[in-house]
């Protein structure tokens, strides 16, 4: 409000009016009296003011001080709280505010980075030179798209390692914060650098060695050959039985070595990378034919019934490497004659695939055999190089053990795959149970197949007396739930391979003298 | 209507222009010093005058003729109607009775269709004004204005008289009721005062007794701002007037001023209800703030114009009086600025009636200048 400029002084024109007495005269003293009044009043007035606003002022600055200080401890709580969170994190942890200043430095980062938190705090993360990367801030957005990035660090030392970064960008409190963490993968790196040396080393080794088989196969073909020429030269030079005797031996021997070096040879070209296959028309009809001509003789000399029986299509035309096909066929035919006592061999062939103008068909050749079959413990290293199903079984029919495994390769080359299907009899053991009494059948199971546990269900099934036959598993392992498998498909009892004559005649005994008081187990499961 | 005013001379009431007194009064208004209130003879003297005219007065903290503030006289205005008319009603304060009933039966009493205004004297010291005033609104109606305000006793507040048609006595509340179609009461009420410093939080109070503030004894903070002027207490805590919204911030803004201590409770005793959680803050005044305070209350009491003679009817706060000191005449001196040539009378109040500056309604001021101006339609 403004107010307009007294004319007079108010005060003192009251004054002196209240000075004046009856006769218009001014009292002097009263009216210096009224001016002193007047004087001290104001002078109360103005010291009471400044009283009051002396205390004002140390009570507001009071008041501000519990403010500022109830806020600064508010936030000295937060951010405790958030150091003990950061402080829990194993990794390094920096964040960073939107300017890329430093804001939060984990004991994990300081340990990482040999850099002190009050050292780092509040400065721009760009000067600190803990990465090779200046433009943090635009890294940071490059790389937010990235879940790990390798960042090159280095500590004041100069000591350098890679760490494993991850960003996250937030808002806390409307301001930008980047967040991001650190992993020291050096140590990994080191051992992913040594893991990658060991195996490039491995593999220039068993280069060398591939190398040296082939080159030393050929060395050693060249004088092979020359013994065996003169053998057979030798054999034919009116020898006495003992000598011819002698000179056959040497020719056998000496054909054997040349197969194993040929073998030797070929899965030698197989590792080199130097394996060629051909691509020229055949009839797989033809060459099915001609590989099973081989072994009739063999076969027949054996009692063996030999059997082909080619499917339709196999006289088409295909496109293969007709000379590693039959490599194959002999190698497995060889085989199944080899290891077949009595029974038939026989060969199925078939195409199987989409008909018309070329397309693609696979041609199926399976070989079965009535021989001695593979134990399964032994069908997994079938097709590994130098092992045969029995280590004594090279001493009664030969062979170089080279063979399966070199098939595999082949067929693998031509883009094919090998195996072996194992057919025993479970049903024998059926049959034999379902027509006489037994007092107990022990029961081989391989427990991954489940043949023995299927040739279980079915005597169980067999109905009458000797469905209740009692079975005891005979199993390689014996883990809970196969046990319990077993039990659900009719075992009574099992006993481990290998087999230990007093668990066996405990496992009998359990099986059929049970205790007479022993509660059946129904009662106790219910 | 014409109004003359009127100062007791120590003998004989005297008109102020020297001019001869109304022979036919319809009202006298009158205001005298503790001293002088005792005296049977001031009353008697009007009477005697003003055989039929109806006679209201109180005891006060100062008195206001003209445009000068006096201390130790007695003032009147003598008022003549053309048409109004006016009625006066008294009702005795009972120990333990409630002001609130007694304001609402004073209201029913007067309470008429044209009933304009209603100016109230209640004694200062045993009445709460803010319960006097409830009552009386809770039966008037929003356009009826309702002024005046409660009695003072110097800086004592020992004992307050209030009369009508009779000697000033304690413990009496007197309504006169104002009306007539062609009668105009203006009102306005401004303090002048500045807050300052924190606002505290009214943490204990009962009534018009405050107890606590921000959970301190609220005696010990005034001992505080008051320093050497706390041996002068309870006057000397009329220097810093308390002003008390229902929330910080509010618009609705209400000063209370101090009429006791009880060192006992270390409590202070308000003119006025100092509610429990309302926000309060200490107010500064200073005699130039002051007198323009008052300007704006003179400014709103007249801003409907008017013709003809009329009466300007102060009552300010005896706070603002111990404030400004030999200056206190500044601030009739602004009114009379304003309003002209105007008869003016009042007084040195314990507390104001008047409506309240922003909502209208009518409510109980403390360290305000409330000015009430009569009128009459020619």
């Amino acid at each position: 409000m403004v107010r307009p400029p007294p004319e007079r002084h108010r005060l003192l024109e009251r004054q002196l009016r209240k000075a004046r007495n009856a006769a218009g005269q001014i009292d002097v003293g009263l009216l210096l009296d009224m001016v002193s009044a007047a004087y001290s009043e104001q002078d109360e007035s103005r010291s009471l003011h400044d009283h009051a606003m002396r205390l004002m002022s140390a009570e507001l600055s009071q008041l501000n001080a519990a403010v500022r200080s109830e806020a600064s401890a508010e936030a000295r709580a937060t951010e405790e709280r958030l150091y003990a969170l950061l402080e829990a994190i194993g990794d390094g942890v920096i964040v960073l505010d939107g300017h890329s200043n430093v804001i939060a430095f984990n004991s994990a980062a300081e340990a990482m980075f040999d850099r002190r938190r009050a050292d780092v705090v509040g400065l721009p993360f760009v000067e600190l030179g803990l990465t090779s990367h200046g433009d943090i801030a635009h890294f940071i957005v490059e790389k937010m798209q990235e879940s790990n990035t390798e960042v090159e660090c280095q500590r004041p030392s100069g000591e350098a390692f890679t760490a494993e970064m991850t960003v996250a960008l937030m808002t806390v409190d409307r301001q930008d914060r980047a967040v991001t963490l650190w992993r020291d993968i050096t140590a990994r790196k080191q051992s992913e650098g040594a893991l990658r040396q060991a195996r490039d080393e491995a593999y220039a080794a068993n280069q060398a060695k591939s190398d040296f088989l082939a080159t030393m196969s050929h060395e050693i073909r060249t004088p092979l050959n020359g013994i065996l020429g003169t053998a057979g030269a030798l054999a034919t030079t009116g020898l006495n039985p003992d000598q011819s005797q002698m000179v056959r031996v040497m020719l056998e021997s000496g054909d054997l070595l040349t197969a194993i070096l040929s073998d030797i040879l070929d899965l030698a070209k197989i590792e080199a990378g130097r394996l060629e296959l051909e691509s020229a028309p055949f009839e797989p009809h033809a060459v099915l034919g001609s590989v099973i001509e081989l072994y009739r003789s063999s076969a027949e000399t054996k009692g063996l019934q030999l059997v082909a029986q080619l499917g339709e299509g196999m006289r088409m035309t295909a496109l293969g490497d007709v000379a590693r096909i039959r490599q194959v066929l002999q190698n497995l035919l060889s085989n199944a004659v080899k290891f077949t006592a009595e029974g038939s061999v026989e060969l199925r062939a078939w195409l199987e695939g989409e008909d018309g103008e070329g397309a693609a068909h696979q041609l199926n050749v399976e070989i079965l055999d009535t021989g001695c079959g593979v134990p399964p413990e032994a069908q997994a290293r079938l097709f590994t190089r130098f092992s045969q199903a029995d280590s004594s079984t090279t001493r009664r029919f030969g062979g170089t053990g080279l063979g399966l495994a070199l098939c595999r390769e082949l067929v693998g080359a031509m883009g094919g795959d090998i195996g072996m299907l194992e057919r025993e009899g479970g049903e024998e053991a059926v049959r034999a149970a379902a027509a006489a009494d037994y007092d107990v059948v022990l029961m081989d199971i391989h427990m991954p197949v489940l043949d023995g546990l299927a040739a279980t269900r079915q005597i169980r099934a067999l109905g009458g007396r000797r469905a209740s036959t009692p079975i005891i598993a005979v199993t390689a392992e014996a883990l809970p739930e196969q046990i319990e498998r077993a039990r659900r498909a009719g075992i009574d009892n099992h006993v481990t391979k290998p087999i230990r004559p007093d668990r066996l005649l405990e496992a009998l005994t359990e099986t059929l003298c049970p205790p007479a008081n022993a509660a059946p187990k129904r009662a106790i499961a219910s | 209507m014409k109004a003359t005013v009127m100062r007791w001379s120590g003998a004989a009431w005297k008109a102020l222009d020297g001019a001869p007194a109304p022979a036919a009064a319809d009202l006298v208004l009158w205001f005298a010093a503790p001293s002088l209130a005792k005296d049977p003879e001031l009353y008697d003297a009007l009477r005697r005058n003003f055989p039929v005219a109806v006679i209201a007065g109180c005891s006060t903290g100062g008195e206001i003729i003209g445009n000068e503030a006096s201390d130790q006289s007695a003032v009147a205005a003598v008022v003549s109607f053309r048409h109004a008319r006016v009625r006066g009603m008294r009702a005795d304060v009972a120990p333990g009775g409630s002001i609130t009933d007694l304001g609402a039966r004073l209201a029913r009493t007067l309470a008429a269709p044209d009933l304009k205004g209603v100016y109230v004297l209640s004694d200062g010291v045993m009445v709460n004004g803010t319960a006097l005033v409830d009552g009386l609104t809770s039966v008037l109606p929003r356009e009826v204005v309702v002024t005046g305000g409660l009695a003072g006793d110097g800086a004592d507040f020992q004992q307050t008289r209030v009369g009508l048609d009779a000697p000033l006595s304690p413990s009496a509340v007197v309504a006169v009721g104002f009306y007539g179609e062609g009668l105009r009461m203006g009102w306005g009420s401004a303090g002048g005062w500045e807050a300052f410093g924190p606002e505290r939080q009214v943490t204990a109070s009962e009534f018009n007794i405050l107890l606590e503030l921000d959970g301190k004894p609220a005696l010990q903070l005034y001992r505080e701002y008051l320093g050497a002027a706390a041996a002068q207490l309870p006057g000397s805590a009329l220097l810093f007037p308390l002003v008390i919204r229902p929330e910080p911030g509010s618009a609705y803004d209400v000063v209370r001023t101090i009429v006791g201590v009880d060192e006992a409770r270390q409590a202070l005793v308000f003119a006025g209800d100092v509610p429990e959680g309302w926000s309060a803050q200490l107010m500064r005044g200073s005699p130039d703030n002051l007198a323009d305070g008052a300007a704006e209350a003179a400014r709103q009491a007249g801003q409907d114009g008017g013709d003809g003679d009329s009466l300007a009817l102060l009552v300010s706060c005896i706070g603002r009086k111990l404030m400004m000191g030999q200056r206190v005449s500044d601030e009739v001196e602004s009114i009379a600025e304003v309003l002209g040539d105007v008869a003016m009378l009042g007084f040195y109040s314990y507390g104001e009636i008047c409506p309240h500056g922003f909502t209208g309604a009518c409510t109980l001021h403390n360290q305000t200048m409330t000015v009430t101006l009569v009128r009459e339609a020619a």
